[in-house]
């Protein structure tokens, strides 16, 4: 969990921070509320969770708690992947 | 017991006499006396914001000295040319019909939007209509992610989520309509030395409902401190026609019809209105809810859209970036 989450945030910090200070990026700030994030960063986001974990997005999947913060994302790859694997 | 509406809606009413008469001094003080224009130039949709600012240019600068421009394209809805002449022939506006389809053509804009499209289906044909829409975000909870709906001519439709890529290369293929408008309108204004007259209210100004230097520029935007609730009201009085002011808002740009909520809103502009005045002042989402007769959650969504679309509405209201002084020799 916390190799995807590091994953995910070095994603979102060359991203999206360019070079801002990343202290304030806890597991659980909302990257959009934030405006961290703006709604075509999230799918730049959910187009990064599919290519580099070789998940599926499904419509259903596009909850901000699967999307708004980098531990909800980790946890949404961890169970897409579990889920695969079964 | 039953519950109680905390917010009262009417907080938007205004006085449409009062504040038709407040625009039209502003917009004789700011085009004659400000910019030395001698007239005004808008392009006018069929829609009631610009029918309503067509009135208001006839009110401060007479019948002579407006130019409303017509500027429809492929896509064009077919009742944008018959409320546009029923505007016209209304108001008696003086009108100059400017056909964009060719240029769009010739800019590759049908081109690169349709093959954009194909990135996500690629069974779309040229001759296929096609639109994009958001979700009703608020009701479902999901973030906004535009899909492309798509007819074929014998009526078959289908629809996709589109990628990152290919929505940023369908709006950039789009705003070609706004800008090459507006590049028609500062024709007329150049030619003629008048001031080009923006359409958007304030819902659209305030959330970047609105093309960079496409229907975005102007000299002047008369509306766009006035809710659109508020311009149905100044529509009432000012007489513009009752097909125009029933139309419901349209973003006009896709061969599909598509309402404003589906392309950018997700929410009524009634819901909108509301919701946007009651961030801006403070009004909780839990006073907010039973006037709408919505939950509580749903209006803190719309109030968390709106407070998203307002961040991005930042660099769109930008204007180009000076830096300070040059670094001298020492």
């Amino acid at each position: 969990m916390q190799e995807v989450t590091d994953k995910v945030r070095d994603f979102i910090k060359d991203n999206f921070l360019y070079g801002v200070d990343v202290s304030n990026l806890k597991n659980e700030t909302s990257l959009i509320n934030s405006g961290l994030v703006d709604s075509a960063g999230i799918m730049e986001v959910v187009a990064y969770v599919e290519d580099t974990f070789k998940i599926s997005v499904d419509d259903g999947d596009l909850l901000p708690s699967n999307f708004d913060s980098l531990s909800g994302i980790a946890r949404f790859i961890n169970t897409k992947k579990s889920r695969v694997q079964q | 017991m039953t519950e109680k509406s905390l917010f009262d809606e009417n907080v938007l009413r205004i006085d449409p006499a009062e504040e038709v008469e407040n625009i039209v001094d502003q917009l004789r003080s700011t085009v004659y006396t400000k910019f030395k224009k001698k007239g005004a130039v808008l392009g006018i949709s069929g829609g009631v914001d610009s029918s309503v600012v067509a009135a208001l240019c006839i009110q401060a600068f007479g019948r002579d000295r407006v130019l409303a421009l017509t500027m429809p394209e492929i896509d064009s809805a077919t009742e944008t040319k018959y409320l546009s002449d029923l505007l016209i022939n209304k108001f008696k506006l003086k009108f100059t019909n400017e056909n964009i389809g060719n240029a769009l053509k010739e800019l590759k804009c049908y081109t690169r939007r349709n093959d954009a499209i194909r990135e996500v289906i690629p069974e779309f044909q040229d001759d296929w209509k096609c639109k994009i829409a958001l979700p009703k975000t608020h009701i479902t909870g999901q973030l906004s992610f535009f899909s492309v709906f798509v007819m074929a001519p014998d009526g078959k439709t289908m629809s996709k989520r589109l990628s990152l890529s290919s929505y940023q290369k369908i709006v950039a293929a789009s705003n070609m309509k706004q800008r090459v408008r507006k590049m028609i309108e500062y024709y007329y204004c150049d030619s003629l030395n008048y001031a080009d007259i923006g359409t958007p209210n304030q819902l659209e100004y305030d959330q970047g409902f609105f093309v960079k230097y496409g229907d975005g520029a102007a000299d002047v935007k008369p509306i766009a401190h006035l809710y659109k609730t508020q311009v149905y009201q100044l529509a009432e009085y000012l007489g513009i026609p009752q097909e125009i002011i029933k139309r419901p808002p349209t973003t006009d740009t896709y061969s599909l019809p598509q309402s404003q909520d589906e392309f950018y809103f997700s929410v009524p502009y009634r819901e909108m209105d509301l919701c946007l005045y009651g961030m801006d002042n403070q009004v909780p989402p839990e006073e907010m809810a039973p006037a709408l007769g919505l939950e509580t959650k749903q209006v803190e969504r719309i109030y968390q859209n709106i407070a998203q679309k307002k961040r991005m509405a930042k660099y769109l209201h930008s204007t180009p970036e000076i830096f300070n002084q040059f670094s001298a020799e020492s």
